[in-house]
């Protein structure tokens, strides 16, 4: 019998709020997180502005002797689990799992580390440098923090990360490794030296006065992308035992598809993602056209939102025109490993609202870009079944199928 | 032969060194495709010549630089600037 794998918790945090709460509220009325950024001196840099988490105080979830021993990236994680059990109201034993994505781990301490090394000998620095940035801290966290020793990994595929990590964690369930994971993806890139090597290629918006209306996904007149920090975890349970303590469930996940394209460092390719999502839809056994809505990687640069609006095209025909796509980036910022989990987050709750957020921003038609992007105004819909797309540098894809749960 | 002025010659250098051409082969003409460079070879050229030149390249500018001779066109825009 074909085991099923329902969401029962939801973590968030990002620069538009804490919590599932707070974050979708603000998605749905089009606020946006995206602001001038705060914690270092861009004034010599392209770009000056993105979705800092500037709310997150880390002794709300970590013990004061603690902290400083924890990368912030590390920190996100570590507080958006917790968050996710909470709202899942589970009591974890030592069986769960625990798969966490991230694009660049802790690279806040690295680079901060690196910068003492050149400014103060290596005499200076910080003895745990490494435990700190390693990618699979974050997993470490929570496996000690909630006594998990069940199956689990860290995985990194830029921004599909969050993604695959759920992915995986959905196939671990799926297929008997395990019962319970927390699952889901945490960035936190924004260090000078980091952000000045983002600014260094040149895709980064330009829009530096005006940071609420930079990141224009699928608009004729996007230039480039924000950055954003943030985490989002999930709970993922077998179904039978969710019914058993009557937890909240969000949805089933009943697809997942990954990919490469192998064929460029950064560029998507049209191929590549359209096999992510073909996988996701034959793996949940659904017709295409019976997706109701897409959650869309909808970056804002010039190629990104061109290549998706094309495999979109390529694997749903016709119908693609009566698929809404819309894509939170412009109100978070490309929040990177964690982009592709903040985006079922939001799938979840727009099965559970009936509402799609809308892409903020839109202002130009752009003929390369022709479909139903849910243009400036969060929109009622019926919905059904969910997709959620994450396509990375590297030519990573990663695609979730969800669907309203009903126990038949 | 071309004749290669004194900026061009530098370009020449730099465009050899990022996209690993041998500088006989590159002529004013010369695109950076033909030369063996892609999106990222182009970015690290462009980097390159803002920081030999001590220019600050536009994106729209960045865009251009297809090729050696629109790269020494828009160095020299910029030195005169």
């Amino acid at each position: 019998m074909r085991r099923r794998v329902v969401i029962t918790g939801l973590g968030v945090l990002t620069s538009l709020g804490i919590g599932k709460d707070a974050f979708w509220d603000a998605l749905v009325h089009g606020k946006s997180g995206i602001r001038k950024i705060s914690t270092f001196d861009t004034s010599h840099l392209r770009s000056h502005i993105a979705g800092e988490i500037n709310g997150f105080d880390p002794l709300e979830y970590i013990d004061r002797k603690e902290v400083a021993t924890i990368d912030r990236v590390c920190q996100f994680s570590i507080a958006a689990s917790e968050l996710a059990v909470r709202d899942s109201r589970i009591r974890l034993d030592k069986d769960a799992g625990v798969v966490v994505g991230t694009g660049l781990g802790g690279i806040i301490t690295d680079d901060a580390q690196h910068q003492i090394y050149h400014a103060k000998g290596p005499r200076f620095v910080h003895p745990l440098t490494i435990p700190m940035s390693m990618y699979n801290a974050s997993a470490c966290h929570i496996s000690q923090r909630f006594g998990i020793k069940g199956p689990g990994f860290t995985l990194s595929t830029a921004c599909s990360s969050g993604t695959h990590a759920i992915g995986e964690a959905y196939r671990l369930i799926k297929d008997g490794y395990a019962d319970v994971n927390i699952a889901g993806g945490s960035e936190a890139t924004l260090s000078q030296g980091i952000f000045s090597a983002w600014c260094a290629m040149r895709i980064l918006s330009r829009r530096n006065d005006t940071p609420e209306q930079a990141c224009r996904p699928y608009s004729k007149d996007r230039d480039g992308m924000v950055l954003g920090e943030g985490a989002g975890f999930v709970i993922l349970e077998e179904l039978s035992r969710a019914l058993k303590r009557d937890a909240p469930i969000y949805a089933e996940i009943i697809g997942y598809g990954s990919s490469y394209d192998a064929s460029h460092l950064t560029a998507p390719d049209v191929h590549g993602q359209a096999m992510a999502i073909d996988k996701a839809i034959r793996g949940a056994e659904i017709r295409p056209e019976e997706v109701d809505y897409i959650n869309g990687h909808g970056t804002g640069t010039s190629l990104n939102d061109k290549i998706e609006t094309d495999s979109a095209k390529m694997i749903f025909g016709q119908s693609v025109y009566s698929i809404p796509m819309s894509s939170i980036k412009p109100q978070i910022g490309h929040t990177l490993g964690a982009s592709g989990a903040l985006g079922l987050i939001a799938s979840c709750l727009s099965l559970r609202d009936n509402l799609i957020p809308a892409t903020i921003n839109y202002t130009e038609p752009d003929p390369e870009c022709d479909l139903d992007y849910v243009p400036n105004t969060a929109r009622k819909a019926n919905l059904n079944i969910v997709m959620t797309n994450s396509f990375g540098f590297g030519g990573n894809n990663g695609v979730l199928v969800t669907r309203r749960f009903t126990p038949a | 032969m071309e004749d290669f002025d004194d900026i061009e010659r530098q370009i020449r250098t730099i465009i050899a060194e990022e996209l690993q051409a041998d500088e006989k082969e590159i002529r004013k003409d010369s695109t950076i495709a033909e030369l063996g460079g892609d999106s990222l070879k182009a970015l690290m050229l462009i980097t390159s010549l803002e920081n030999h030149f001590n220019i600050t390249i536009s994106d729209e500018d960045a865009m251009k630089i297809k090729s050696f001779s629109a790269a020494a066109a828009i160095v020299r825009k910029l030195k005169r600037a």
